[in-house]
């Protein structure tokens, strides 16, 4: 059985934002995996130990520091697509998937884990639109995975308020939001380990992917605080100006 | 040649899509409020609405109040998942028709469209709350904290992935027009690659006989420093029942077993839009604060004055929640009924 799990390296959701002359800049910003994603690789080498578990990041080529910890934590390979920064802002969802499909076509994968959606972004498409172009079933939202004795798959998810377990087959994609009990840290074995295992980096060139990008950027703006930002640090006097605050809306 | 150019900016302004599809969501067969939402944007933005309606009876078709509304059933509302494959189907076949299709980011059809938009080689834009014209959006990047303009370079169909939490639009009222309804049937679509195994039913209301997330006007929730459910029933439970709350959760939360995963609130929880949205020991990462962004008042309580949601609340309290907690509780508690004995 071999799986494909995305993971993305996207700037900390802790950084502030940072905007200049109308554009985002993440250049200099700290770098992550995603932490969907990272949770994610590490739930299915748990949780599937029979299973051979390939890593797969599509980004700059600075951004091959961060997926060492994925490797470490018994991931079997690394693949890497990188990028220059300018070809990374043109490559759109629609872009990724086709990249994706055309690794999952030639490697032969029998599944595909992608994260629930991008701290970043949070766009949610690439994982249908992946299913959509290899023409597989796609299961959005799932909480945990578990392996039948005939090879099959039973995962669950949460759809409104029903939780439902479904049998799954392979070959399928899942967008998955896996837990582990806790997280593991890596040590510095593991990463001696790692050394030793595959990052395979491939050069995305343009010639090979159409990267004509169906959306373009106009402007970012830092999205404007709605709020009155007003601190106390004594109960009572938050309860009065609270307090007075509703009424004076109407709200009490 | 100025006067030229705010010509052509109010013409590209005022430019609206001709025909737009909205798919809807349904909760025992009334129309959801961000359903209404997103139909309220597409009554605005274009001229024409139509509304492909899943698992809906004729009734509620027919209530809705748009000029065309396709009926496809999927089956059981459980099934919609394992029949993604035959909406995305549905949708491609009918984007051709349409200058947009619209449905709610939060919605179980989200994932239909994107699907859709593998196969008709298109990106679909996502987390959209505002429309310029027909080619202009503004979106949410980066938990919320940037709006980024963009514009379509594809042409139509326009797929689009609407943010209702920040939507400022009026909900969509149903109209008297004659309704023209086409039944759609799709059963040589088969989806039996998988199969429900089973199916548990969550209860209506929310945690611990609380209002549910979605519905309650007023939320209050925990994060990770209650470091027990115990504690998190005893403290945060009891106020929120008082005060007739939907109990929330951050995920750190829900990781450590303090709180039920129906709790969740945040980027891979659920997105509210509470009138008031409580908080104690919520440190505030953007992740969490992505999906609480459409609330309209945030108070917060928590001991560390570097903690983000002091920065983003509307009234933050630094102080230690387990101070703080009783003495809501006491002021919430209705005074004992006199028993009449002197």
């Amino acid at each position: 059985m071999k799986i494909l799990v995305t993971a993305k390296v996207v700037v900390d959701p802790e950084v502030q934002p940072k905007v200049l002359s109308g554009k985002r800049v993440t250049k200099g910003l700290r770098r992550i995996v995603d932490v969907v994603d990272d949770t994610n690789v590490q739930a299915l080498i748990e949780g599937l130990p029979n299973a051979n578990i390939f890593v797969v990041n599509i980004s700059s080529i600075e951004d091959k520091v961060s997926l060492a910890r994925l490797v470490a934590l018994g991931a079997k390979e690394m693949i890497h697509f990188s990028c220059a920064d300018e070809c990374i802002a043109r490559l759109d969802c629609l872009a990724k998937a086709k990249l994706l499909k055309n690794l999952v076509i030639t490697r032969g994968f029998n599944l595909v884990a992608l994260g629930i959606q991008s701290s970043d972004t949070s766009s949610a498409q690439l994982g249908p639109m992946l299913a959509g172009l290899l023409n597989w079933p796609c299961i959005c939202g799932v909480k945990a995975i578990k392996r039948m004795d005939d090879g099959n798959f039973v995962v669950k998810c949460a759809i409104k308020n029903v939780l439902v377990d479904i049998n799954v087959s392979s070959p399928c994609v899942l967008t998955c939001d896996l837990r582990v009990k806790a997280p593991r840290l890596v040590t510095v074995v593991d990463l001696i380990k790692a050394k030793r295992k595959l990052i395979n980096t491939i050069p995305v060139l343009e010639s090979n992917y159409s990267l004509k990008p169906q959306i373009e950027i106009i402007e970012d703006i830092i999205s404007p605080s709605p709020r009155l930002g007003k601190v106390f640090t004594n109960f009572s006097d938050a309860w009065e100006i609270v307090t007075r605050w509703l009424r004076k809306n109407k709200w009490l | 040649m100025g006067n030229c150019y705010t010509l052509v900016e109010e013409k590209q302004m005022a430019l609206k899509f001709s025909k737009v599809l909205v798919l809807p969501e349904f909760d025992k067969g009334i129309l959801t409020n961000d359903s209404r939402l997103v139909l309220g944007l597409a009554a605005e933005k274009s001229t024409t609405v139509d509304v492909l309606a899943i698992n809906c009876d004729l009734p509620t078709a027919l209530s809705i109040g748009v000029s065309k509304v396709y009926v496809f059933a999927s089956g059981s509302p459980t099934n919609v998942r394992a029949a993604c494959v035959g909406i995305s189907i549905l949708l491609s076949a009918l984007s051709g028709r349409y200058d947009a299709i619209f449905v709610g980011s939060a919605s179980v059809y989200h994932n239909a469209l994107c699907r859709s938009a593998g196969v008709l080689n298109k990106v679909v834009i996502t987390n959209v709350f505002e429309i310029i014209n027909d080619e202009l959006f503004v979106k949410s990047i980066a938990g919320g904290r940037i709006n980024q303009q963009v514009k379509n370079l594809a042409g139509y169909p326009c797929l689009l992935s609407i943010n209702t939490s920040l939507l400022k639009v009026e909900p969509f009222r149903s109209s008297k027009e004659a309704v023209t309804l086409q039944l759609l049937e799709f059963s040589s679509i088969s989806s039996a690659k998988f199969s429900i195994a089973s199916c548990v039913k969550r209860a209506k209301t929310g945690y611990q006989g609380c209002p549910s997330l979605s519905e309650a006007s007023v939320v209050v929730a925990g994060g990770g420093g209650f470091k027990s459910s115990k504690l998190f029933d005893k403290y945060l439970v009891t106020f929120a029942r008082l005060i007739n709350a939907a109990v929330g959760a951050t995920r750190a939360a829900v990781e450590a077993g303090i709180a039920p995963p129906e709790c969740q609130i945040g980027q891979t929880g659920a997105t509210i839009s509470p009138k008031i949205y409580i908080t104690f020991a919520v440190s505030g990462s953007s992740q969490h604060m992505a999906g609480v962004r459409g609330a309209s008042l945030i108070i917060a309580v928590n001991w560390d004055i570097r903690a983000p949601i002091i920065r983003q609340a509307d009234f933050a309290l630094v102080a230690d929640m387990y101070n703080v907690l009783p003495q809501l509780i006491n002021a919430f508690t209705p005074p004992e009924p006199d028993d009449g004995i002197v």
